[in-house]
């Protein structure tokens, strides 16, 4: 039963996408072709942004507290 | 002004409006010969005494130049008022003026700059003067049309959806180059000095993106379009590229074709008269109308028409698109102006492109647009020349099939009188359809038939039959009888067809001794208004007039028209989809066309399908509150 109710959740939102977007016209082979190519595009998004992102996130509010706390000194860092 | 003018020169009328009181200022510097030699001389014999002519120009100077003519009733208005233009004594005067003229007008114009509130291309502030404000019949607070707007994610969504169908298509084109992938369009080689066969960006969607959903249109039909049809079961094996029959067929509830009034029936009192009709008559007529094909039915058919809309006489074509096109070039020509609507149909654009004069659009139904280029047509006159035009013609439509929108005729009219132009009026959908008795929309209005100086029509949408009529006063028919290509080079109306005609119109005027036009009218009006207010109720976006019984429901996506089309097949019900290049777009829509012979429980099935539909497809987008009206204009009226 559970199994059933996830296949519906995951078809219903399966065809919103697909119509949302557009791909619902497709041929079969270009619908394929473009949800890889869309979840290639999505793997490596989240992966920048697991490996680079809390750095990033880090230096900025390390600028932020830097430039509130006292003028700032252009020297690099 | 009637049409009896319609050899002489037309006569513009100098307005008190703010616009031109350039010219009025500076027309008062005519002296009273050349008043005489332009205008007085047309009206008045030779034999006129001097007293009579002074009498003559001082009051109608003063009349001129203080009083607006346009104010009180109508029936003032039908006093011939003399205009100063320029005639034909002020060419030395005419190159130093036309230049002022021009310029002065031109930024007052701009600068007034008006648009119309809430029509599907443009909304602002509607402002009127003083003078048009007491014209405001109560036609205006029973006139409800909407246009809505979607919220902006779903233009953002639909606009990339296209943009990923055209970076495929491009995708699939760069494949095909390399060989990869089976594309059956026509290639051309690059020839160079050639120019190519096929234009980029209409092919391009027709065989990447329209292509895709081409199982919706063209839809072959096995039996009678009432109202359930057999739709012939097609499969493709290549991706919409070719279709294959399998030999089984459907039925459906027909929601797809123009049936109106409901005649589009093979059985019947229409269908024995047609059947006597063939045995006495033959089959075709092969011979135009000027030579041996005028019949004593078609004399009849002819006559019944006049006296159906009312007019004093009417002439019909064999196919209703070649009596716009055809027609058109007759009346009007190259030194005359068209100002039409941006939403009229091929037809009308065909016959006014034939006929070399100048065309000008104005905003779909905005009067204030109309009336600033019929200021701007009068004042400036032809584009190089300065010479006046010789006729100024409006080419509207009763009700556009596209959008559902009525026109708003007692404007035109107003504007029309008001001006001195000459009105078109495109009956195509509305006739039969609206109006308490039938007639179109000069009844849905209660005008009068005689103000509209060309009333054009189609007897294949509520007759059930082909082909098209114009009526007028007898003079334009009779011209048109000798000048019009369809009068002189087409064979007429079979006599079948005639007889359908001759048939399904005694039935809506009553003259048959039964009630049944009487009811088809009134079931046709009652599932208008049940229909357009149970979907406005259930959230959806429908454009157009409360009354028009075309219902655009708009769906914004091409995969949801594709997916809703497809659905509704599979499940009994057939609709149109109107896509790109029809439309605009972003905003293709499915399109009922409502019909007398629909019964309560065919519309009730659609209604919860498109119900369930609109959920799963999230196309409830409506944020405005339903309108109120009732179920008939009795109920209206009490309001």
């Amino acid at each position: 039963m559970v199994f059933n109710r996830v296949k519906n959740f995951i078809s219903y939102w399966y065809l919103q996408y697909l119509l949302a977007t557009s791909v619902y016209m497709l041929e079969p082979i270009e619908r394929r072709i473009f949800n890889c190519f869309l979840i290639i595009v999505l793997a490596m998004f989240m992966y920048t942004s697991y490996v680079f992102l809390p750095d990033h996130a880090r230096m900025i509010v390390y600028f932020i507290n830097s430039y509130i706390l006292q003028p700032e000194i252009v020297d690099g860092v | 002004m009637n049409i009896d003018e319609f050899s002489q020169k037309p006569v513009y009328l100098a307005s008190k409006s703010d616009v031109i009181q350039d010219t009025s200022r500076i027309r008062g510097r005519m002296t009273i010969r050349e008043i005489y030699n332009t205008h007085v001389k047309e009206e008045f014999p030779a034999s006129q005494t001097v007293q009579a002519l002074e009498s003559v120009t001082s009051k109608r100077m003063t009349d001129i130049l203080s009083e607006a003519p346009f104010s009180g009733s109508v029936t003032e208005q039908t006093t011939r008022i003399p205009v100063l233009t320029h005639g034909n004594g002020l060419h030395q005067e005419n190159d130093r003026l036309k230049t002022k003229l021009s310029v002065t007008n031109k930024q007052r114009i701009n600068g007034h700059r008006r648009s119309c509130s809430e029509t599907p291309y443009g909304r602002s502030m509607q402002k009127k003067s003083e003078m048009d404000i007491q014209h405001d019949k109560k036609w205006e607070s029973r006139f409800y049309e909407s246009f809505e707007d979607p919220p902006i994610w779903t233009s953002i969504l639909t606009y990339i959806s296209f943009l990923i169908l055209i970076l495929v298509g491009h995708m699939r084109e760069f494949l095909k180059k390399l060989g990869i992938g089976r594309v059956k369009n026509i290639s051309e080689p690059n020839i160079p000095g050639f120019v190519t066969l096929y234009q980029t960006w209409e092919s391009f969607y027709h065989w990447y993106i329209f292509r895709r959903g081409k199982d919706t249109l063209y839809r072959a039909i096995n039996s009678v379009p009432g109202a359930e049809m057999d739709v012939m079961d097609r499969v493709t094996d290549d991706h919409y590229w070719t279709f294959r029959y399998t030999g089984t067929s459907t039925r459906v509830i027909n929601f797809g074709s123009y049936n109106y009034l409901g005649f589009s029936q093979n059985t019947g009192p229409c269908a024995e008269a047609v059947e006597k009709s063939v045995n006495e008559l033959g089959n075709a007529i092969c011979a135009s109308r000027q030579e041996l094909g005028y019949l004593q039915i078609h004399k009849e058919l002819d006559d019944l028409v006049a006296d159906y809309l009312g007019v004093e006489a009417a002439i019909t074509v064999p196919m209703g698109f070649a009596t716009n096109s055809m027609n058109l070039p007759a009346l009007v020509e190259k030194g005359c102006l068209i100002l039409s609507d941006e939403l009229n149909h091929a037809s009308l654009i065909l016959g006014c492109r034939l006929s070399g004069a100048q065309i000008k659009t104005f905003k779909h139904n905005c009067m204030e647009d109309l009336e600033e280029k019929l200021k701007e047509a009068i004042i400036d006159k032809q584009p190089r020349t300065h010479r006046k035009w010789k006729k100024i013609l409006i080419v509207v439509e009763g009700i556009y099939s596209m959008e559902g929108s009525i026109v708003k005729l007692p404007d035109v009219i107003r504007l029309k009188k008001k001006y001195k132009a000459y009105v078109y009026l495109d009956e195509a959908h509305s006739i039969g359809a609206i109006g308490p008795h039938g007639k179109g929309v000069v009844d849905y209005f209660g005008m009068d038939p005689k103000d509209i100086d060309i009333m054009m029509g189609t007897f294949t949408k509520s007759f059930g039959a082909v082909g098209g009529y114009i009526g007028g006063s007898k003079r334009l028919i009779n011209h048109l009888r000798l000048r019009s290509h369809s009068a002189i080079y087409s064979s007429t109306m079979a006599p079948s067809i005639v007889q359908q005609v001759i048939s399904s119109m005694n039935i809506i005027l009553g003259r048959d001794n039964s009630r049944d036009g009487i009811k088809r009218i009134n079931q046709l009006k009652w599932n208008t208004r049940y229909f357009r207010r149970r979907l406005q109720e259930m959230g959806f976006i429908v454009y157009g007039n409360k009354d028009s019984p075309v219902v655009p429901m708009v769906t914004f996506s091409p995969a949801k028209v594709v997916y809703f089309s497809r659905y509704c097949l599979e499940h009994g019900i057939g609709v149109t989809v109107a896509a790109f290049p029809a439309v605009p777009l972003e905003k293709s829509r499915i399109r009922f066309c409502l019909s007398a012979s629909h019964t309560k429980e065919m519309l009730d099935k659609v209604l919860e399908m498109t119900d369930k539909l609109g959920d799963t497809l999230s196309l409830k987008l409506s944020r405005k509150e339903p309108a109120e009206y009732g179920d008939s204009e009795d109920q209206d009226e009490e309001k």
